[in-house]
């Protein structure tokens, strides 16, 4: 099965993901914390405690990476010793011909750690119209970096953003900053360039310590030390508590107290490993450059230059995920069971699918204006919603227990139909007594007063093993929502990507034209613009109308598989 | 009057209690890590050095369950259950989304350390991941507007209190534009004498984008 072998490959995927993140010791530790300079400083709210005077509303990512716990600060303790036994303390008087300040340019590929760097950077190669060569290539976080060391190499590169795509067909992109270096070269620069650095830096009203060659003598890489401010006065994290004092006496703290959000500066930088020293810390930094109000803040390039929110994107919606081939084919056999019985007009046979103690609860959502208010006003009544409903005799009510209770208030539901090319299936639990799942799906009603209505449900099981392989039902929430756009209910239904994987037909040219020309106007992504039309039998005119009124999110599948969804109905579009 | 508060050195095995048998055969090869029937160690309540006194989840005790085949018992536990079900339910739900949209680094306090997140079918285990994946998401505006949930069969969590939890509403992440979501968690209690801590085993978060926009 298509849908199956991609399930694999993702999480072979997944898996080189996690060993690129954990296993990249021998990499600088950068820990480029990518925020905005434009949000807030927020640390962990521990240390702050009674420091937030600030009534803007916090916007939890603004820095420090030095707030990483576990294991990874550990990893950082690791390399970092590492790297120290290997380095002499003492400057490396190398004559570099080329070491030049300021015409390195870091590059940064958001969510780069998806990707194996040899075919990234053949990838980009292959589009790139300049040969470069990727200097320090390593992974941050989630970001695939390396260092570029002209212009030029960092213009063209810019170039290829979002003309390359990865294996499932997703935009690449390509952020470049002006101002890494990388740490392989600050070791290497030449004393004179300190005085140099002095004096121009002397002239800026900020200190930009990105802009900084980073000297080996004077800020050693030592984990413990966080030159935060915020965390001179409160830390949770232990390691650092009997060093902050030496890097900022409580009285520099002050400083930064009545400080404007937008002047609070936030010791972000990606390029140097700021930690100081015990013995040279920051106070001599301070008599350096007299004029530091605050570390690499306002003349920081913008985020987006430096792709510093590039990487605060959502992950893409994936579809059904399953632990295992064998569980997602026990699962869908189990729905197939439970709905053929529950759409046949005769619940009763559903008795066999419940435990004798189980659990079933009903709850809606609807909104004033709803097009679908009537017709979820039959199932007001045996809504569980918590939230609104204080009364505790009367949650206890309306949760059915035993299974048949749960079954005769079933029984009373209207008769359904439900949509299983449609559906989205999460499993999200399993452990030998029990497994979990979440249905999202659409049925329609076939009788009573809203006949032909559609609902969207999410239904949550949790099932534990019964006799002959089947799965017994201990807790079953059912959770309702209406739906818009009646008509075109069905035309959506083929765009949800299913468990029940097929193929796609190949397209021919004039075929393929058409799906860019329809994903352009539609705004959908050539995939799903493929399915779409598709679906529509390849009737543009027709797939247009029909999907141009909701604009909804569609989930992109990685499986590829919608042959078998419905097709639009006769009276869905003229 | 049969006394229901037999005081019990140690709870009993309640699979004793369970209608049906079933036998122990690994059904389900152990994906994920099996909820252990033990006490977990409890981790010490912060002080309130914080200004969230509530950083974890905290409850009353749990009522211990009482070793008795009588119909009524039982169905006063359920009760009981269910009170303390949706009462942990409500206090973890407003803790939650709080945190989550204002104190997101301090979210995965909230997670076991082999939980589970499904999110819109992207799968992430344990909590340096799960740190990772909730640094690297924007920033987030959630409304929750229906909140239900129930006690979990003890067959299914082998007498390791758990609550399934089940939450939707409306999201807006910066940068993107508004989603409903639909969201389920399973909670699982860790108890002292004096509270129960509740904390997430396992968290399953979509997008729910075919209701009306």
């Amino acid at each position: 099965m298509g849908h199956s072998d991609q399930v694999v490959r993702r999480r072979a995927r997944c898996l080189d993901m996690y060993q690129r993140r954990f296993s990249n010791v021998s990499q600088p530790v950068s820990l480029g914390m990518h925020s905005s300079s434009h949000q807030q400083q927020d640390g962990d709210a521990a240390m702050q405690g009674a420091h937030m005077e600030s009534p803007v509303r916090y916007t939890p990512y603004a820095i420090s990476p030095f707030h990483r716990r576990g294991s990874f600060l550990k990893q950082d303790q690791t390399h970092v010793n590492m790297e120290r036994e290997q380095k002499p303390q003492r400057r490396v008087e190398v004559n570099r011909p080329h070491g030049t300040l300021g015409s390195w340019f870091k590059i940064t590929i958001p969510f780069g750690i998806k990707y194996d760097e040899k075919w990234l950077l053949n990838l980009i190669q292959n589009k790139c119209s300049v040969s470069f060569i990727p200097v320090e290539f390593h992974y941050e976080k989630m970001n695939a970096t390396f260092y570029v060391e002209n212009a030029s190499i960092a213009s063209a590169l810019k170039n290829v953003s979002g003309k390359i795509w990865d294996e499932d067909n997703e935009k690449i992109s390509i952020f470049v900053c002006p101002d890494g270096i990388p740490h392989s070269v600050q070791r290497e620069l030449k004393p004179e360039k300190v005085e140099q650095v002095k004096l121009a830096v002397n002239q800026q009203q900020a200190l930009d310590i990105q802009k900084l060659p980073i000297y080996s003598d004077f800020m050693t890489c030592d984990t413990k030390m966080a030159p935060n401010p915020r965390k001179g006065v409160a830390a949770s994290l232990h390691a650092h508590e009997e060093n902050i004092p030496k890097v900022m006496s409580s009285g520099e703290m002050d400083k930064w107290k009545g400080i404007e959000p937008g002047e609070k500066c936030v010791d972000r930088s990606p390029v140097c490993t700021t930690f100081l020293n015990n013995s040279s810390n920051i106070n001599s930094i301070l008599e350096l450059f007299p004029k530091l109000l605050c570390l690499d803040g306002q003349q920081s390039p913008g985020p987006t230059l430096c792709g510093l929110e590039a990487h605060k994107r959502l992950p893409t919606c994936k579809g059904s995920f399953f632990g295992s081939e064998m569980l997602k084919n026990l699962v869908l056999q189990f729905l197939q069971q439970y709905y053929l019985i529950y759409d046949s007009g005769d619940r009763r046979g559903l008795l066999g699918a419940y435990h004798n103690e189980a659990c079933f609860s009903l709850s809606i959502s609807f909104n004033h204006g709803d097009s679908a208010l009537s017709i979820l006003f039959k199932y007001f009544k045996d809504n569980r919603n918590i939230k609104m409903l204080q009364d505790p005799y009367l949650r206890g009510q309306l949760l059915k227990h035993t299974k048949r209770d749960i079954v005769d208030f079933l029984s009373a539901l209207p008769k359904t139909q439900h949509d299983l090319s449609s559906i989205l299936v999460d499993m999200w639990y399993q452990t030998e007594w029990m497994l979990c799942f979440s249905v999202n799906g659409v049925f329609k009603e076939v009788e009573g007063q809203s006949q032909g209505s559609v609902l969207a449900f999410t239904r949550t099981f949790i099932t534990t093993p019964g006799s002959s392989s089947s799965l017994c039902i201990l807790n079953d929430e059912l959770f309702l929502r209406g739906t818009s756009h009646q008509r075109t209910q069905s035309a959506l239904f083929t765009l949800v990507p299913t468990p029940f994987s097929s193929s796609m037909p190949a397209f021919s040219q004039e075929q393929k034209k058409m799906v860019k020309g329809f994903s352009a106007q539609s705004g959908m992504n050539f995939q799903c613009s493929q399915k779409c039309l598709h679906n529509n039998q390849q009737d543009y005119s027709r797939a247009v109308p029909v999907l141009a009124p909701p604009k909804v999110c569609v989930p992109m599948t990685e499986s590829g598989d919608l042959a078998g969804a419905e097709k639009p109905k006769p009276n869905s579009q003229s | 009057m049969q006394k229901f508060h037999a005081k019990l050195s140690s709870p009993p095995p309640l699979t004793q209690l369970s209608l049906s048998s079933t036998s122990t055969l690994p059904y389900f090869p152990a994906l994920f890590p099996t909820p252990t029937a033990t006490r977990i160690a409890i981790k010490e309540i912060r002080p309130s050095r914080e200004r969230w006194t509530h950083q974890e989840v905290v409850t009353s005790p749990l009522p211990k369950p009482v070793a008795t085949s009588s119909l009524m018992a039982s169905s006063v536990d359920f009760k009981t259950y269910v009170d303390q079900a949706c009462r942990a339910a409500e206090e973890f739900v407003n803790i939650y989304y709080e945190t989550m949209d204002k104190r997101r680094r301090a979210l995965t306090r909230l997670y076991l350390d082999k939980a589970t997140l499904i999110w819109n079918g992207n799968v992430v285990s344990g909590l340096d991941a799960l740190n990772n994946f909730f640094d690297a998401l924007p920033s987030s505006e959630f409304q929750v507007n229906m909140l239900d949930c129930q006690p979990v069969h003890e067959q299914a969590t082998q007498s390791q209190t758990t609550v399934l939890v089940v939450t939707s509403g409306t999201v807006k992440f910066d940068g993107n534009k508004q989603h409903y979501f639909n969201q389920n968690f399973l909670l699982t209690a860790q108890s002292t004498p004096n509270n129960t801590v509740w904390k997430i085993a396992s968290d399953c978060f979509r997008f729910q984008d075919w209701a009306s926009t």
